[in-house]
């Protein structure tokens, strides 16, 4: 059983709301998420969805736009982002949490340390960004 | 939405309320917030996080430029009453041993 959730927004600040409300339909949609899940999801799909908004430039006259797809499945969260925006070509290898005063530079590094999977695609027309969470982390933790 | 809920205890100390979300929207004006209370001589603040539901990675830069600037005004921020989220995240950046936070405004300069 999966449950799934989606969004089109425009790559503009305020679409940060939606994709809070989104997951708000999720968690009431799927009370058996535990909270670090969800705290580990959450924070992470608002990264990713910064840092599209921030520093995604349109490929030609048609403003940057990006669907989320979430699904929730017994084991695992999983979250896709795409976009119309010029291709990127991040190199996600290269994020890693800057010195601690650093007052910069932790976006896509907190997404990688909340995630257990977290990978970025270049495609013919735009972006393609993949977020997984494996469910039940505080009792793993606990193992 | 943001709202900030400031006031100034008889200490001296500035306590910074953010009820809501910091995030790329809200973050600068936690910031001005900052910058505010320093240019008026407060350089001791507590950020209270007991209203703020969730932070990303903007609201620990501006935190971050907050302890700089009170620092290099002879002052210091601190954090109290961090959320469940805020927590998870000063954990899973290594921050909470840059910022840490504490369980009341009170016990934030005691």
């Amino acid at each position: 059983m999966s449950s799934r959730f989606s969004v089109r927004a425009a790559a503009v600040p305020e679409s940060l709301e939606l994709i809070h409300e989104l997951l708000e339909d999720v968690w009431k949609a799927e009370p058996g998420i535990e909270f670090l899940d969800r705290i580990r999801f959450e924070t992470a799909l608002i990264e990713v969805a910064s840092n599209i908004i921030e520093h995604s430039r349109p490929a030609g006259t048609d403003p940057v736009r990006f669907v989320l797809a979430v699904e929730c499945e017994p084991k695992r969260l999983f979250a896709e982002f795409t976009d119309n925006a010029r291709p990127a070509g991040i190199d996600l290898s290269g994020a890693e949490l800057p010195d601690g005063m650093s007052a910069s530079g932790r976006g896509l590094a907190l997404a990688k340390v909340a995630l257990d999977q977290f990978s970025y695609a270049k495609e013919d027309a735009g972006n393609r960004w993949t977020l997984l969470c494996r469910r039940n982390s505080a009792a793993a933790a606990q193992q | 939405m943001i709202e900030f809920n400031n006031e100034t205890l008889a200490n001296g100390v500035g306590v910074i309320r953010p009820v809501g979300r910091l995030n790329m929207v809200s973050a600068p004006r936690l910031g001005a917030n900052i910058d505010a209370l320093i240019s008026d001589g407060t350089v001791r603040l507590v950020v209270d996080l007991a209203g703020t539901s969730f932070i990303d990675s903007s609201g620990l830069g501006a935190l971050i430029t907050g302890l700089k600037k009170t620092r290099q005004a002879g002052g210091d921020l601190r954090l109290a009453n961090p959320t469940a989220q805020i927590t998870a995240v000063l954990e899973m950046t290594k921050l909470n041993k840059v910022l840490q936070p504490v369980s009341s405004v009170d016990g934030a300069y005691s």
